[in-house]
């Protein structure tokens, strides 16, 4: 046991700091581009805030089109964008943009989920006191539904968190990269468990704490 | 004084054309408690909220403090709305937000200071006799409550107009006495006008001075409350009468004004 840490240890670490680099960052740059269309998408919706058929029906096709290519294609299909953006479509720079870029729509079509279940009678309330559709936005429907969209961002995290597994085939390192090269091609199945345990006990930890803070923060019934 | 002329509202639904009031001439006058009574569905939500422009009428124009309002946009709207406070059918308050934060929200939305938001919320809170629930959340209020709050929250503008949708349906009759009694303090005390819509003819009898009875997107009856009551003239106030709310129906105003403590002595 010693000694597999010995030898393997670094590696798991650096696998693992890899790995939370990808989902942090990605997930952050998804949130970047993905709640603003979120909010964009829900607030043109029929009956929303400022319903607008045509925005509300070319955001749903691109969140759609965005959201129904499988990872490993989006992966390989824009590796002229990734280098473009960060000038390598290798290493962990090389992989946050595919995942930034998968979990964008993903992140929008949550968020505007989350929006749709604030109660219409509360935005009510909010135009009868004079608030403007800005503060609306700020001050009820992402407030109210906070607890929400804390568990859709624990969702987003996780599934990013799995994905970067996947990123590991342009040899951007991570947990999942560490799983396959050992597991697959060196028939290293310690190496292979080690890292797949690792990944198993980060997503518990993660998952459990969102629950933990939406939980902590929802003071609805 | 709130005017409606000649006003109608056509609502676009899915299986068409659905008319909800037709030909509505009103006159509210400052420091009336004015009721709209009518049966489910009779228009009384739509008619209420035109004036506020949460609905547009779809004819006629409604007239406030001598200003055409009907097409108000924008910001005018957003003032106007700031000077008539709104109690909805089901309180409609924020529920991740505190008693207080509640109550603070149409200030906040006029970016008053914090300071001085919560010194009025709690003044209010006061007022409504519940400040020892200001760091409560809502759901953890009774319905009683709740619509207190929603009253204190409608008034923190200092509004000169008040709109309250059935604002005591889902209560039982003491708690509605109360909230009734509460109502008419304010319009006593602040000299805010009050619209107030209800189901119920006791209700009305109870605390409006002037009523408007409403069927079928109409007016059928309009006038002082005693005249109505003495002399029904429509057939679907005869009808309301006959559903009279005994426990409401008390005209007392000694009762609980505005605490639960305060035991109703019959
Ligand atoms: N957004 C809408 N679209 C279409 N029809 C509507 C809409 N809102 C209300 N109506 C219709 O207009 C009529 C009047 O509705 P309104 O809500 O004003 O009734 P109400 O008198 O307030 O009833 P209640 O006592 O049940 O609250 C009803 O027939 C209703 O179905
Ligand atoms: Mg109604």
């Amino acid at each position: 046991m010693a000694e597999f840490f010995d030898n393997y240890g670094a590696l798991l670490a650096q696998g693992t700091i890899d790995t939370l680099v990808m989902t942090i960052a990605s997930c952050l740059f998804a949130y970047i581009i993905g709640l603003p269309l979120g909010i964009w998408f829900a607030v043109t919706a029929p009956g929303g805030l400022r319903p607008n058929r045509a925005v509300n029906t070319v955001l749903g096709w691109v969140i759609n089109i965005g959201r129904s290519i499988p990872f490993i294609i989006l992966l390989v299909a824009i590796i002229p964008f990734t280098r473009l953006v960060v000038g390598t479509s290798l290493g962990v720079p090389g992989a946050v943009v595919p995942l930034t870029v998968a979990a964008a729509p993903f992140v929008a079509r949550i968020v505007e989920q989350s929006l749709a279940e604030v109660d219409k009678s509360l935005i009510e309330a909010a135009h009868s006191f004079g608030a403007s559709n800005v503060q609306i936005v700020v001050k009820v429907m992402l407030k109210e539904s906070l607890p929400s969209l804390v568990r859709g961002a624990a969702i987003t995290f996780v599934n990013l968190f799995g994905y970067s597994a996947m990123a590991g085939t342009v040899g951007a390192g991570g947990l999942g990269d560490i799983a396959i090269r050992y597991g697959y091609q060196r028939f290293q199945g310690d190496v292979m468990l080690a890292a797949v345990v690792l990944c198993v006990v980060l997503v518990q930890v993660f998952q459990s704490f969102g629950d933990w803070i939406a939980r902590a923060i929802d003071r609805r019934q | 004084m709130i005017e409606l002329i000649d006003v109608g509202k056509v609502y676009q639904a899915s299986d068409g054309d659905h008319r909800a009031l037709e030909g509505v001439n009103l006159r509210i006058e400052d420091g009336d408690i004015f009721g709209i009574i009518g049966e489910s569905g009779a228009g009384k939500s739509t008619l209420v909220r035109m004036l506020n422009l949460l609905e547009r009428p779809t004819e006629g124009r409604i007239i406030i403090d001598g200003s055409d309002i009907t097409d108000y946009q924008g910001r005018e709207l957003r003032e106007l709305r700031a000077n008539i406070g709104m109690i909805l059918q089901n309180f409609a308050l924020f529920q991740q937000r505190t008693v207080l934060q509640n109550v603070t929200f149409p200030l906040e939305v006029r970016r008053e200071s914090k300071t001085a938001s919560a010194e009025r919320a709690h003044e209010l809170l006061r007022l409504v006799n519940l400040d020892d629930k200001a760091t409560r959340y809502p759901s953890e209020l009774s319905g009683g409550q709740q619509q207190r709050v929603a009253i204190a929250r409608a008034l923190a503008n200092e509004p000169h107009y008040m709109l309250c949708d059935e604002a005591t349906s889902a209560l039982d009759s003491r708690t509605t006495v109360q909230v009734l009694d509460l109502l008419a303090r304010i319009n006593a005390e602040l000299g805010v006008t009050m619209v107030v819509i209800t189901h119920s003819l006791a209700v009305a009898r109870r605390i409006c001075n002037r009523i408007a009875v409403i069927d079928a997107g109409h007016i059928v009856e309009e006038g002082f409350t005693a005249d109505v009551f003495a002399n029904p003239k429509s057939e679907i106030t005869h009808e309301l009468l006959d559903w009279g709310d005994e426990a409401v129906d008390q005209p007392s105003s000694k009762q609980g004004v505005n605490g639960e403590e305060e035991v109703v002595r019959g």
